[in-house]
């Protein structure tokens, strides 16, 4: 899924660079605040158009600037609002994340619906739910109010930001509810959030905030921030920026936190199981894993194949380069009527030499992998087994692991896994793997 | 002229580039000339050496050479002879790029030295039957390769594309040391080369299912890559040394060091390579599978805790490199 984004201004003048952490395009202005305030004619007449809600609130959006300090230059672009108080402004945590991860090449700035410009400072991170809170060095404006739980399906909302750097722009479209099943709450609003409206909130009639602008770029379908994740980070923030190392450790102790609710989840209960030939295998292990399923017979390699994979269907925006927070994992089961052993065992050999499930993360981020190989005795059956893992390299205690198995029972029928876990904590890494292996068994 | 300095006991050798004797010359004269002129006692027929070069005189309690004013002298060792030096026996001089040896004629020759290739251990890489089973062997390990490739029948295109790059090496491979060894003997000993040349071909072929058999009958994953090393080098130091046997009559202790040496560096230095690239950053794990059908296996495997609990070395490994 695309986020809300954009690395290039609307004149078409690219001025982000790959690497560049991004920053988001969105526009902020939106918001809504709500209630009765003396902009708004009157709560009981409450904004009931785009126009009004425009009208009302537009000045509680700004957009929000990642300038590279040495180019001078818009570096990525995004949306905010003021929430909380009356100098601070809520965005997206990925379209600051230059911020977090090089601080020193990288200022925030906002630009306001009036023209004023400023620098924004970093209060505080939620890299869970993708937000961030900042501080203007001098514009202020009412806070917007935060919704009290969701509203009913098919309510009407306004989302507003600065999409593609061209200006504050209002965008209506309907409320449709949690999206299902997803680790990372997110919010179903159909409506066109665009790239450059990240961080920017939508809004109900009455001007208060239902969520933040997250994700979009699908033909109508957009993912909102809930409100409630806004209001915990302006509980948890303190006056003054706070410095690298308490930002990074912020960052590092709400990836562990969540990796651990995470594994949790995953673990709990009766481990749910797949069936492939004479094998079971673990299955779709929590409601926030999604899993497909497939079949094919290759007659060039003479092998018959059916499929099975698994992921949890969101991550965690670290950097342009990392993303965290996900499990996936693949089964195949392959077989062959007219494969000798020796050759059918050479092609599973070969399929086995390169990872299928690719884990983001560059030199800078992490380190390399290392990995271990050999027998392991499953429940019922063995397995030959390698498992490669590695630390990331600013934040304590968390690491990615892969993990492939081949199980070692029949001729030329046999099981194949891989699985792939990324931002999690030793100790869950050994939990999960543990489970996970237990997970396999031959019961012809 | 007393009996020690007779010039009559007295030979001189004109040695060829290899260090064989070209030319013997006993002498009868007090006083010899060396050059490239044809008025010399001894004609040297080397652009590097004058027409007159030095002289070699017989006379009283020694032997002297003596350089005539020559352009690039005249070299005892890495001593210059300036303008004159004594000789003794076995010495040998430098003029040019030609080598001269006085020997004495009542000096003694080392004794007759066994003839390995005909007699020794490694006579028996002349039967036919040995070139017929290496070539046989070579032919197996190459289809079976190409079968395990595979996952279709063999056909004779695919043998085709299999077989005749390694076997037309093969061919250029037995020349060589074949033509090596005319320049050196008598006999080019085709057959032998190409004998020990298709042994070589089948033994590295088969080193890496031999590594992967053992490599996974026993666990030793993480040791495959250096049994098919040592398996890769063992092969071919015995093959370089076998074809050294037949070219060359140097030393067998350094023929084997020498064979070790080159086979070592061939197969080593890009293991060598990787090994010093291993910090080299990859963003995606390197697997190494190696999986043979579930019979070859000897050894039980580690409990899952246990597997999981030897993770923590790698933990170790990781975070030290962040």
């Amino acid at each position: 899924m695309d986020r809300v984004d954009s690395g290039f201004a609307a004149g078409g003048v690219c001025c982000r660079r790959p690497s560049a952490p991004f920053a988001g395009p969105g526009l902020l202005f939106n918001l809504v605040l709500l209630v009765l305030c003396c902009l708004a004619p009157s709560p009981a007449r409450a904004a009931d158009s785009a126009e009004l809600v425009f009208a009302n609130w537009k000045d509680r959006v700004v957009q929000v600037r990642l300038m590279d300090r040495a180019a001078g230059g818009k570096s990525g672009i995004g949306s905010g609002f003021f929430a909380g108080r009356d100098d601070w402004v809520v965005s997206n945590y990925h379209v600051i994340a230059g911020l977090v991860n090089e601080p020193g090449r990288f200022e925030a700035r906002y630009v306001a619906d009036d023209g004023s410009e400023g620098t924004l400072e970093l209060l505080a991170v939620d890299v869970v739910h993708d937000l961030a809170l900042l501080r203007t060095d001098g514009i202020r404006r009412e806070p917007l109010v935060l919704a009290d739980g969701l509203p009913p399906n098919g309510v009407r909302l306004w989302s507003m930001g600065y999409p593609f750097d061209i200006g504050l722009t209002i965008v209506e479209g309907t409320f449709n509810g949690p999206w299902q099943n997803t680790l990372y709450e997110k919010l179903h609003f159909t409506g066109s959030v665009n790239q450059g409206m990240s961080g920017g909130p939508a809004l109900d009639a009455s001007g208060q905030l239902v969520g933040v602008n997250v994700m979009g770029g699908f033909n109508q379908v957009s993912f909102l921030v809930p409100a409630r994740h806004v209001g915990t980070l302006l509980q948890n923030a303190g006056d003054s920026p706070p410095g690298k190392a308490v930002i990074d450790a912020m960052v590092a102790a709400q990836l562990l936190e969540n990796q651990s609710r995470l594994v949790a989840r995953t673990l709990e209960g009766d481990t749910a199981s797949t069936r492939l030939g004479d094998y079971s295998a673990p299955g779709a292990l929590a409601d926030f894993i999604n899993c497909w399923g497939g079949s094919e017979e290759d007659l060039d390699s003479r092998l018959d194949f059916v499929y099975y994979g698994c992921q949890t269907r969101d991550e965690i925006f670290l950097a342009d380069s990392l993303n965290t927070g996900s499990i996936r994992y693949q089964h195949e089961y392959i077989s062959s009527e007219s494969l000798e052993p020796l050759r059918f065992w050479r092609q599973l050999e070969d399929r086995g030499y390169y990872p299928r499930l690719e884990l983001s993360g560059d030199e800078a981020t992490v380190t390399n992998f290392r990995c271990q190989s050999g027998f392991v005795e499953g429940r019922t059956l063995p397995l030959k087994v390698t498992y490669c893992v590695r630390a990331y390299r600013k934040l304590d205690g968390l690491f990615d692991a892969y993990l492939t198995a081949t199980s070692l029972v029949e001729d030329t029928r046999a099981l194949q896994t891989r699985l792939a876990l990324s931002g999690f904590s030793w100790e869950s890494l050994e939990r999960f793997t543990t489970a996970y292996l237990d997970g396999f068994q031959w019961t012809p | 002229m007393d009996a020690l300095n007779d010039p009559k006991r007295w030979m001189l050798e004109v040695l060829d580039r290899g260090g064989r004797v070209q030319q013997r010359l006993r002498v009868d004269q007090a006083l010899l000339t060396l050059g490239r002129a044809p008025d010399n006692t001894i004609v040297l027929d080397d652009a590097f050496v004058d027409a007159h070069h030095a002289e070699l005189r017989f006379d009283g309690a020694a032997v002297e050479v003596r350089d005539l004013g020559s352009l690039n002298g005249v070299w005892l060792g890495g001593r210059e002879a300036k303008p004159s030096a004594t000789l003794t026996s076995g010495q040998e001089i430098r003029l040019g790029h030609s080598h001269v040896r006085l020997r004495a004629l009542s000096a003694d020759v080392p004794p007759a030295r066994r003839d390995t290739t005909a007699r020794g251990p490694l006579a028996w890489l002349k039967k036919p039957v040995v070139l017929l089973a290496g070539l046989t062997l070579a032919a197996l390990a190459l289809v079976f390769d190409a079968w395990m490739a595979e996952t279709r029948a063999l056909n004779v295109g695919i043998l085709v594309n299999e077989l005749a790059y390694p076997l037309l090496f093969l061919l250029l491979w037995a020349g060589l040391w074949a033509g090596a060894n005319r320049l050196t003997s008598h006999r080019a000993n085709f057959s032998v080369h190409l004998a020990i040349g298709s042994l070589a071909l089948a033994g590295v072929f088969l080193a890496d299912p031999l590594a992967a058999i053992l490599a996974f009958a026993f666990d030793w994953h993480t040791s495959f890559s250096g049994v098919l090393l040592l398996l890769e080098i063992a092969v071919m130091s015995l093959a370089l040394f076998a074809h050294l046997q037949f070219v060359a009559d140097g030393r067998r202790s350094l023929q084997a060091l020498g064979a070790f040496a080159v086979s070592a560096l061939l197969f080593g230095s890009p293991v060598l390579g990787d090994w010093l690239r291993r910090d080299e950053f990859m963003a995606q794990p390197m697997l190494m599978p190696l999986l043979l059908p579930p019979d070859f296996r000897q050894v039980d495997g580690r409990s899952v805790e246990a597997f999981v609990r030897d993770a923590d070395k790698l933990r170790e490994s990781v975070e030290t490199s962040r």
